[in-house]
């Protein structure tokens, strides 16, 4: 009898492994739902499925259905023109850009810590800050040609100011006792730059080299779009010519999907190499 | 009133001696022995508020602190107290009257006078470790890289920090925090602790563990040591000397107490609350303070 009863009670965890072969759908749904929400996978199922209704009621040279931008994506992708666009957008994304920062976060820190160079730069900044790239685009084509130089400086431009304006801002909000302690410790004036106000600017900094990716994109493309005869943008505006509105789809996708993981790479990269100054990250992280 | 007070004698008998600013020191004065860090006369003006009307914070503040002593600032919040602290540390700029360590002017702060911050959260780096943090003196000294380890890990391991060497500051307690500060001036080797309120912003188990390990760290080390609170118990619990400042504006060091009581000192003592009595007193007035 005993043994029986010990039986019964083994027999109770079995019961709790089976579980999972119940059939207990409305509980997995929800799971799976929230599960889809958290990834964010939710809203580009969203996203295609509405893609997938509202396409086939338009010509595929007007608006293409997801499948035929799949096989038009294919198409370019096998003989490697996509690739080739992308790495060549990149290139010069990344040239200008940090070419940008390299000036821009310097001129930051003098900015924030040298009153007399606020003075002198500041208006200047605030002035050009509000003009876009873009509209220097035909006088940077006249000045450097219609070569590599133009469009890295075009990107240098647009990434260049948001650098400045974040680093300044970051220099300028260093707590006082900061300072003063490290001066207490002994640290001269030049030692305080480089181990209290660098280290302290450094999530600002970040900030703005985010912000000034994004604006690299945007100042690449109107680029490519005017003047190359290679690129991501030029691929988007040519494929208009030859009625390819798939190649469109797939040139605004790929800017997209570059976008988004040269921003990956940058926050991981401020995740582990930058950690120790705590760069905060307003968003949401994938599988958390 | 409180020249009534002035001419109060020490009464025998009692664990405290009485003394106007330094007044017994005036013998030591007489036999050469110069203090470590001397204020005369110092006196501190400020431009406040729209109409920028002047407004004199410290008038007439005398110190002489040797070294290896213990000395407690003691007064009502917003007295001048820091402003003094911040003119020993060289952080601040006396208006008037002379402020001099060995003999020498203090104009700009430097490693021999440290300051212990209240509100370690801005003091402390945050993008350093503890033992990155005590080492920032000799970083900025350009000592080698094992050599500083070596004595930041002394001094980690003096304030009990052992075991959190390598955490970041948000990791840590608030009394974590303040021994950090602590450990950070000890291997810069300050001969001066400057301290302002640094258990200000700890809760009260916390502040008194601190109290104590401050005494043991201070009897250790024979640094000297500035400390200021508004806390009586606390000026009790810590210093050799008591001065006890009036209220701002022209906020003065209106009397001077020497605590002869054993280290490490307990509230419950006779002593200690005979001498807690005589302090609370002044503040009690209301006039002088």
């Amino acid at each position: 009898m005993s043994e029986g009863e010990a039986a019964d009670a083994r027999d109770i965890p079995d019961a709790s492994a089976r579980k999972p072969w119940r059939f207990a759908p409305e509980k997995r749904l929800r799971k799976a739902g929230r599960l889809l929400l958290e990834t964010g996978l939710a809203t580009w199922l969203i996203l295609l499925a509405a893609w997938s209704l509202i396409a086939p009621h338009y010509p595929p040279s007007f608006f293409p259905g997801p499948l035929q931008t799949l096989l038009g994506g294919k198409e370019i992708l096998l003989d490697g023109t996509l690739a080739k666009f992308s790495l060549i957008s990149l290139e010069r994304v990344f040239s200008g850009w940090l070419l940008g920062i390299s000036i821009g976060a310097p001129l930051g820190v003098l900015i924030g810590r040298v009153r007399l160079l606020r003075q002198l730069i500041e208006p200047f900044v605030d002035f050009f800050r509000f003009i876009p790239a873009i509209a220097f685009l035909t006088l940077f084509i006249m000045w450097f040609g219609v070569g590599e130089k133009s469009k890295i400086i075009l990107i240098l431009y647009a990434t260049c100011f948001v650098v400045i304006i974040n680093t300044a801002s970051g220099v300028l909000g260093i707590d006082p006792n900061r300072v003063q302690a490290a001066r207490t410790l002994g640290a001269s004036e030049w030692q305080i730059l480089r181990h209290v106000v660098i280290p302290e600017c450094v999530p600002y900094v970040f900030t703005g080299v985010r912000l000034g990716l994004g604006s690299a994109f945007t100042a690449i493309v109107a680029a490519e779009m005017l003047a190359a005869k290679e690129g991501v943008g030029y691929l988007v505006f040519t494929s208009r010519l030859y009625f390819r509105t798939d190649w469109i789809l797939v040139g605004i996708v790929t800017l997209g999907l570059l976008g988004y993981f040269s921003d990956r790479l940058l926050r991981l990269f401020g995740k582990t190499a930058l950690r120790r100054y705590r760069i905060a990250d307003a968003r949401g992280e994938f599988g958390k | 009133m409180t020249a009534a007070l002035e001419n109060t004698a020490p009464v025998s008998g009692l664990p405290w001696v009485f003394v106007r600013e330094n007044a017994a020191r005036r013998g030591a004065a007489a036999l050469d022995i110069q203090p470590l860090i001397r204020i005369r006369d110092v006196e501190m003006r400020y431009a406040s508020g729209r109409d920028e009307t002047p407004v004199k914070v410290l008038d007439g503040v005398n110190l002489d602190i040797h070294e290896g002593e213990f000395h407690v600032l003691l007064g009502p919040s917003g007295c001048g107290k820091s402003t003094l602290l911040n003119i020993i540390a060289g952080l601040a700029r006396q208006t008037g009257g002379t402020a001099t360590m060995r003999g020498q002017a203090i104009r700009k702060p430097g490693r021999e006078r440290g300051l212990v911050f209240q509100n370690a959260d801005a003091a402390i780096f945050p993008w350093l470790t503890v033992l990155e943090n005590v080492e920032f003196g000799p970083r900025m000294a350009s000592a080698k890289k094992a050599e500083r380890q070596a004595i930041a890990q002394k001094y980690v391991d003096l304030v009990g920090l052992r075991g959190h060497e390598s955490k970041f500051p948000h990791e840590l307690s608030g009394g974590m925090k303040q021994r950090t500060q602590i450990a950070r001036l000890l291997a810069n080797d300050s001969t001066v602790l400057v301290m302002d309120e640094p258990f200000g912003a700890l809760d009260a188990h916390t502040r008194r563990v601190m109290q104590n390990e401050l005494v043991r760290t201070w009897r250790e080390t024979g640094k000297t040591v500035v400390f200021v609170t508004h806390d009586i118990q606390e000026a009790l619990l810590l210093g050799q000397w008591i001065h006890i400042m009036s209220k701002a504006p022209n906020a003065r060091i209106f009397k001077t107490y020497r605590a002869e009581l054993p280290y490490p000192r307990t509230e419950t003592d006779p002593r200690f609350v005979g001498l807690l009595a005589r302090l609370q007193g002044h503040f009690d007035f209301g006039g002088g303070l």
